[in-house]
Protein backbone atom coordinates (compact mmCIF):
# COMPACT_ATOMS: atom_id res chain seq x y z
CA UNK A 1 0.00 0.00 0.00
CA UNK A 2 2.56 2.23 0.60
CA UNK A 3 4.46 1.23 -2.50
CA UNK A 4 1.12 2.26 -4.18
CA UNK A 5 0.70 6.29 -3.05
CA UNK A 6 4.60 6.74 -3.98
CA UNK A 7 3.44 4.94 -7.38
CA UNK A 8 0.68 6.80 -8.12
CA UNK A 9 2.28 10.49 -7.04
CA UNK A 10 5.21 9.20 -9.74
CA UNK A 11 2.66 9.12 -12.06
CA UNK A 12 0.91 12.34 -11.21
CA UNK A 13 4.18 14.06 -11.97
CA UNK A 14 4.93 12.36 -15.14
CA UNK A 15 1.34 13.64 -15.89
CA UNK A 16 1.68 17.21 -14.55
CA UNK A 17 4.55 17.14 -17.20
CA UNK A 18 2.39 16.05 -20.50
CA UNK A 19 -0.29 18.32 -19.51
CA UNK A 20 2.21 21.47 -20.08
CA UNK A 21 3.73 19.83 -23.66
CA UNK A 22 0.24 18.62 -24.87
CA UNK A 23 -1.00 22.63 -23.97
CA UNK A 24 2.05 23.90 -25.78
CA UNK A 25 1.91 21.49 -28.60
CA UNK A 26 -2.10 21.30 -29.39
CA UNK A 27 -3.32 24.70 -29.18
CA UNK A 28 -6.64 24.50 -30.64
CA UNK A 29 -7.85 21.41 -28.25
CA UNK A 30 -9.60 22.48 -26.04
CA UNK A 31 -7.42 22.71 -22.42
CA UNK A 32 -9.82 20.84 -20.45
CA UNK A 33 -10.68 18.15 -22.98
CA UNK A 34 -6.97 17.31 -23.57
CA UNK A 35 -6.06 17.52 -19.18
CA UNK A 36 -9.02 14.88 -19.02
CA UNK A 37 -7.57 12.83 -22.08
CA UNK A 38 -4.15 13.41 -21.10
CA UNK A 39 -5.33 12.28 -17.51
CA UNK A 40 -6.40 9.18 -18.79
CA UNK A 41 -3.74 8.30 -21.29
CA UNK A 42 -0.67 8.71 -18.76
CA UNK A 43 -3.00 6.15 -16.60
CA UNK A 44 -3.08 3.73 -18.96
CA UNK A 45 1.00 4.02 -20.17
CA UNK A 46 2.35 4.24 -16.66
CA UNK A 47 0.38 1.92 -14.92
CA UNK A 48 1.82 -0.62 -18.70
CA UNK A 49 5.22 0.70 -17.47
CA UNK A 50 4.80 -0.64 -13.81
CA UNK A 51 3.66 -3.90 -14.58
CA UNK A 52 6.43 -4.22 -16.95
CA UNK A 53 8.79 -2.89 -14.58
CA UNK A 54 7.99 -6.38 -12.42
CA UNK A 55 7.86 -4.42 -9.15
CA UNK A 56 5.41 -5.51 -6.81
CA UNK A 57 2.09 -3.57 -7.76
CA UNK A 58 -0.79 -2.54 -5.67
CA UNK A 59 -3.39 -2.16 -8.51
CA UNK A 60 -5.96 -0.76 -6.92
CA UNK A 61 -4.26 1.57 -4.48
CA UNK A 62 -2.16 2.63 -7.26
CA UNK A 63 -5.70 3.72 -9.14
CA UNK A 64 -6.91 5.46 -6.48
CA UNK A 65 -3.87 7.39 -5.21
CA UNK A 66 -3.32 8.51 -9.17
CA UNK A 67 -7.51 8.93 -9.39
CA UNK A 68 -7.10 11.23 -6.24
CA UNK A 69 -3.61 12.88 -7.20
CA UNK A 70 -5.03 13.86 -10.94
CA UNK A 71 -8.60 15.31 -9.08
CA UNK A 72 -6.84 17.72 -6.96
CA UNK A 73 -5.07 18.76 -9.85
CA UNK A 74 -8.07 19.39 -12.22
CA UNK A 75 -9.96 20.90 -9.76
CA UNK A 76 -6.84 23.51 -9.73
CA UNK A 77 -6.88 23.23 -12.85
CA UNK A 78 -10.51 24.07 -13.93
CA UNK A 79 -10.37 27.25 -11.46
CA UNK A 80 -7.43 28.56 -13.49
CA UNK A 81 -8.63 27.55 -16.38
CA UNK A 82 -12.44 29.14 -15.99
CA UNK A 83 -12.41 32.03 -13.22
CA UNK A 84 -13.63 35.14 -14.34
CA UNK A 85 -12.56 36.50 -11.23
CA UNK A 86 -8.46 35.56 -11.42
CA UNK A 87 -9.01 36.90 -15.55
CA UNK A 88 -10.59 40.61 -13.87
CA UNK A 89 -7.65 41.02 -11.03
CA UNK A 90 -5.11 39.99 -13.85
CA UNK A 91 -6.40 42.41 -16.43
CA UNK A 92 -6.35 45.10 -13.85
CA UNK A 93 -2.79 44.57 -12.84
CA UNK A 94 -2.13 45.00 -16.79
CA UNK A 95 -3.52 48.45 -16.63
CA UNK A 96 -1.10 51.59 -15.54
CA UNK A 97 -3.38 52.46 -12.47
CA UNK A 98 -4.39 48.92 -11.35
CA UNK A 99 -7.75 49.99 -11.66
CA UNK A 100 -10.81 49.79 -13.83
CA UNK A 101 -14.62 51.41 -14.39
CA UNK A 102 -16.90 48.72 -12.77
CA UNK A 103 -19.39 49.07 -15.41
CA UNK A 104 -16.74 48.38 -18.15
CA UNK A 105 -15.67 45.37 -16.21
CA UNK A 106 -19.41 44.21 -16.43
CA UNK A 107 -20.09 44.98 -19.92
CA UNK A 108 -16.67 43.29 -20.96
CA UNK A 109 -16.48 39.72 -19.18
CA UNK A 110 -19.66 39.26 -18.07
CA UNK A 111 -22.28 40.78 -20.72
CA UNK A 112 -20.01 40.39 -23.35
CA UNK A 113 -17.66 37.49 -23.23
CA UNK A 114 -19.01 35.45 -20.61
CA UNK A 115 -22.90 35.53 -21.36
CA UNK A 116 -22.23 35.42 -25.07
CA UNK A 117 -19.75 32.41 -24.76
CA UNK A 118 -22.55 30.29 -23.03
CA UNK A 119 -25.58 31.05 -25.00
CA UNK A 120 -23.00 29.90 -28.11
CA UNK A 121 -22.79 26.55 -26.30
CA UNK A 122 -26.42 25.95 -25.83
CA UNK A 123 -26.77 26.94 -29.28
CA UNK A 124 -24.17 24.64 -30.88
CA UNK A 125 -25.10 22.10 -28.75
CA UNK A 126 -28.80 22.06 -30.32
CA UNK A 127 -30.25 22.88 -26.53
CA UNK A 128 -31.94 26.01 -27.57
CA UNK A 129 -32.92 27.52 -31.16
CA UNK A 130 -33.01 31.17 -32.16
CA UNK A 131 -36.75 31.83 -33.39
CA UNK A 132 -35.68 36.09 -35.53
CA UNK A 133 -33.82 37.57 -32.89
CA UNK A 134 -35.98 35.02 -30.07
CA UNK A 135 -34.31 31.79 -27.99
CA UNK A 136 -36.37 28.84 -27.46
CA UNK A 137 -35.34 25.71 -25.99
CA UNK A 138 -35.19 22.42 -28.41
CA UNK A 139 -37.30 19.87 -27.17
CA UNK A 140 -34.00 18.24 -25.98
CA UNK A 141 -33.03 21.43 -24.18
CA UNK A 142 -36.40 21.02 -22.28
CA UNK A 143 -36.05 18.02 -21.30
CA UNK A 144 -32.43 18.35 -20.08
CA UNK A 145 -33.75 21.76 -17.80
CA UNK A 146 -36.74 19.27 -16.87
CA UNK A 147 -34.47 16.76 -15.50
CA UNK A 148 -32.17 19.71 -14.07
CA UNK A 149 -35.08 21.17 -12.59
CA UNK A 150 -36.59 18.09 -10.57
CA UNK A 151 -32.31 16.82 -9.44
CA UNK A 152 -32.52 20.48 -8.05
CA UNK A 153 -36.02 20.45 -6.13
CA UNK A 154 -34.93 17.08 -4.73
CA UNK A 155 -32.21 18.29 -3.09
CA UNK A 156 -33.27 21.44 -1.88
CA UNK A 157 -31.67 23.88 -4.69
CA UNK A 158 -33.15 26.84 -4.30
CA UNK A 159 -31.26 29.52 -5.66
CA UNK A 160 -28.86 28.59 -8.80
CA UNK A 161 -26.58 30.27 -12.06
CA UNK B 1 -10.73 -5.31 -0.69
CA UNK B 2 -9.27 -3.90 2.91
CA UNK B 3 -12.22 -2.93 4.98
CA UNK B 4 -11.32 0.61 5.60
CA UNK B 5 -11.48 1.38 1.77
CA UNK B 6 -15.00 -1.07 1.70
CA UNK B 7 -16.28 1.19 4.27
CA UNK B 8 -14.87 4.40 2.44
CA UNK B 9 -16.45 3.50 -0.64
CA UNK B 10 -19.68 2.39 0.41
CA UNK B 11 -20.04 5.73 2.58
CA UNK B 12 -18.71 7.89 -0.26
CA UNK B 13 -21.58 6.14 -2.59
CA UNK B 14 -24.27 7.17 -0.37
CA UNK B 15 -23.07 11.02 -0.18
CA UNK B 16 -26.25 11.64 -2.47
CA UNK B 17 -28.64 10.68 0.54
CA UNK B 18 -26.23 13.17 3.00
CA UNK B 19 -27.25 15.75 0.34
CA UNK B 20 -30.49 15.23 0.69
CA UNK B 21 -30.78 15.33 4.23
CA UNK B 22 -28.67 18.61 3.98
CA UNK B 23 -31.24 19.85 1.71
CA UNK B 24 -34.18 19.21 4.08
CA UNK B 25 -32.37 21.30 7.25
CA UNK B 26 -33.77 24.49 7.62
CA UNK B 27 -30.93 26.00 8.84
CA UNK B 28 -29.41 25.19 5.68
CA UNK B 29 -31.95 25.63 3.31
CA UNK B 30 -30.81 27.83 0.21
CA UNK B 31 -27.33 27.87 1.43
CA UNK B 32 -26.24 25.14 -1.43
CA UNK B 33 -22.82 25.40 -0.37
CA UNK B 34 -23.40 24.94 3.66
CA UNK B 35 -25.50 21.89 2.42
CA UNK B 36 -22.83 20.25 0.57
CA UNK B 37 -20.22 20.91 3.47
CA UNK B 38 -22.81 18.98 5.63
CA UNK B 39 -22.54 15.97 3.17
CA UNK B 40 -18.56 16.15 3.38
CA UNK B 41 -18.60 16.53 6.57
CA UNK B 42 -20.87 13.62 7.59
CA UNK B 43 -19.15 11.01 4.86
CA UNK B 44 -15.95 11.75 7.06
CA UNK B 45 -17.71 11.34 10.35
CA UNK B 46 -19.51 7.91 9.02
CA UNK B 47 -16.29 6.85 7.98
CA UNK B 48 -14.12 7.56 11.40
CA UNK B 49 -17.16 6.26 13.32
CA UNK B 50 -17.26 2.86 11.41
CA UNK B 51 -13.23 2.82 11.79
CA UNK B 52 -13.60 3.00 15.49
CA UNK B 53 -16.89 0.83 15.92
CA UNK B 54 -16.40 -1.80 13.95
CA UNK B 55 -13.22 -3.84 14.15
CA UNK B 56 -13.37 -4.91 10.40
CA UNK B 57 -13.26 -1.45 9.32
CA UNK B 58 -10.46 -0.61 10.87
CA UNK B 59 -7.51 0.20 8.87
CA UNK B 60 -4.07 -2.10 8.72
CA UNK B 61 -1.62 0.91 8.92
CA UNK B 62 -0.67 4.25 7.72
CA UNK B 63 -0.76 3.70 4.36
CA UNK B 64 -4.18 1.91 4.30
CA UNK B 65 -6.05 4.58 6.19
CA UNK B 66 -4.24 7.30 3.53
CA UNK B 67 -5.23 5.13 0.60
CA UNK B 68 -9.13 4.99 2.53
CA UNK B 69 -9.10 9.00 2.99
CA UNK B 70 -7.98 8.93 -0.83
CA UNK B 71 -10.66 7.42 -2.27
CA UNK B 72 -13.17 9.14 0.38
CA UNK B 73 -11.87 12.56 -0.91
CA UNK B 74 -11.90 11.74 -4.59
CA UNK B 75 -15.70 10.62 -4.43
CA UNK B 76 -16.35 14.15 -2.57
CA UNK B 77 -14.66 16.23 -5.29
CA UNK B 78 -16.15 14.23 -7.99
CA UNK B 79 -19.80 14.96 -6.21
CA UNK B 80 -18.15 18.67 -5.19
CA UNK B 81 -18.18 19.07 -9.17
CA UNK B 82 -21.78 18.06 -10.15
CA UNK B 83 -22.97 19.58 -6.84
CA UNK B 84 -21.20 23.07 -8.34
CA UNK B 85 -22.73 22.33 -11.76
CA UNK B 86 -26.12 21.69 -10.78
CA UNK B 87 -26.35 24.42 -8.18
CA UNK B 88 -23.96 27.37 -9.70
CA UNK B 89 -23.60 26.69 -13.44
CA UNK B 90 -23.74 29.44 -15.49
CA UNK B 91 -25.21 27.73 -18.74
CA UNK B 92 -27.73 25.55 -16.51
CA UNK B 93 -29.01 28.71 -15.03
CA UNK B 94 -29.90 30.36 -18.72
CA UNK B 95 -31.16 26.86 -19.55
CA UNK B 96 -33.77 27.06 -16.65
CA UNK B 97 -34.49 30.97 -17.80
CA UNK B 98 -35.71 29.78 -20.77
CA UNK B 99 -37.73 26.73 -19.27
CA UNK B 100 -39.65 29.19 -16.89
CA UNK B 101 -40.51 31.61 -19.65
CA UNK B 102 -43.97 30.88 -21.54
CA UNK B 103 -42.46 32.52 -24.60
CA UNK B 104 -39.55 32.82 -26.29
CA UNK B 105 -37.35 35.47 -25.05
CA UNK B 106 -34.48 37.56 -26.29
CA UNK B 107 -30.88 37.69 -25.11
CA UNK B 108 -31.80 40.72 -23.19
CA UNK B 109 -34.86 39.32 -21.31
CA UNK B 110 -32.46 36.08 -21.08
CA UNK B 111 -30.02 38.41 -19.06
CA UNK B 112 -32.56 40.52 -17.06
CA UNK B 113 -34.62 37.47 -15.80
CA UNK B 114 -31.51 35.38 -14.88
CA UNK B 115 -31.32 33.64 -11.75
CA UNK B 116 -35.44 34.42 -10.98
CA UNK B 117 -35.52 38.49 -11.69
CA UNK B 118 -31.65 39.01 -10.11
CA UNK B 119 -30.39 39.58 -13.78
CA UNK B 120 -27.21 38.78 -14.86
CA UNK B 121 -25.52 41.44 -12.84
CA UNK B 122 -25.85 38.98 -9.82
CA UNK B 123 -23.27 37.24 -11.00
CA UNK B 124 -20.85 39.78 -11.22
CA UNK B 125 -21.87 41.26 -7.38
CA UNK B 126 -21.06 37.85 -6.24
CA UNK B 127 -18.04 37.48 -7.85
CA UNK B 128 -16.95 40.76 -6.22
CA UNK B 129 -18.36 40.43 -3.06
CA UNK B 130 -15.96 36.59 -2.88
CA UNK B 131 -12.79 38.88 -4.09
CA UNK B 132 -13.87 41.92 -1.74
CA UNK B 133 -14.34 39.56 1.09
CA UNK B 134 -10.92 37.88 0.19
CA UNK B 135 -9.46 41.41 -0.49
CA UNK B 136 -8.44 40.52 -3.39
CA UNK B 137 -9.93 44.27 -4.75
CA UNK B 138 -11.59 47.06 -3.43
CA UNK B 139 -13.95 49.71 -4.51
CA UNK B 140 -13.41 53.36 -5.39
CA UNK B 141 -16.09 55.18 -5.94
CA UNK B 142 -17.09 53.75 -9.77
CA UNK B 143 -14.32 52.01 -10.19
CA UNK B 144 -12.75 48.34 -9.20
CA UNK B 145 -9.26 48.85 -7.74
CA UNK B 146 -6.80 45.64 -7.31
CA UNK B 147 -5.29 45.41 -4.02
CA UNK B 148 -1.48 46.17 -3.93
CA UNK B 149 -0.65 43.15 -1.28
CA UNK B 150 -2.76 40.28 -1.82
CA UNK B 151 -4.35 41.22 -4.86
CA UNK B 152 -1.28 41.62 -6.79
CA UNK B 153 0.23 38.67 -5.09
CA UNK B 154 -2.38 35.80 -6.34
CA UNK B 155 -2.41 37.91 -9.76
CA UNK B 156 1.55 36.74 -9.55
CA UNK B 157 0.50 33.16 -8.45
CA UNK B 158 -1.75 33.04 -11.65
CA UNK B 159 0.43 34.33 -13.80
CA UNK B 160 3.28 31.87 -12.94
CA UNK B 161 0.26 28.74 -13.21
CA UNK B 162 -0.52 29.99 -16.61
CA UNK B 163 2.54 30.20 -17.80
CA UNK B 164 3.88 27.26 -16.84
CA UNK B 165 1.07 25.43 -18.13
CA UNK B 166 1.01 26.77 -21.28
CA UNK B 167 -2.66 28.08 -20.89
CA UNK B 168 -3.33 30.32 -24.11
CA UNK B 169 -6.70 31.61 -22.71
CA UNK B 170 -8.72 31.40 -19.44
CA UNK B 171 -12.12 32.56 -17.76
Amino acid sequence: MELSIAHGFFCFLVYVAAICVVLRVYKNVEPAQAALVTAIIVFFVTATALLIAGGPINVLGFIISYGFFVLCFLMAFGALYKSISLRIMSDLSKTPSKTEVYDQVVARYIAAESYQSRLAVILKNGLAVRMKDRLALTPRGRSIALCIRSVQKAFGIQNSG
Amino acid sequence: MPGSLAAALAIAVLQPIYLWMAGRVPILKGRNALQFLFSGIACVGLWITAVLLFPVCSPRGYAEATISLMALASSVLVYLELWGLISRGYTIGILLTLLNSVEPLSEREIANQYRGGKGLDWIMEHRLAGMLAAGMVRRDADRLVLTRGRGAGVVKLYEIAIRTLGLQRTG
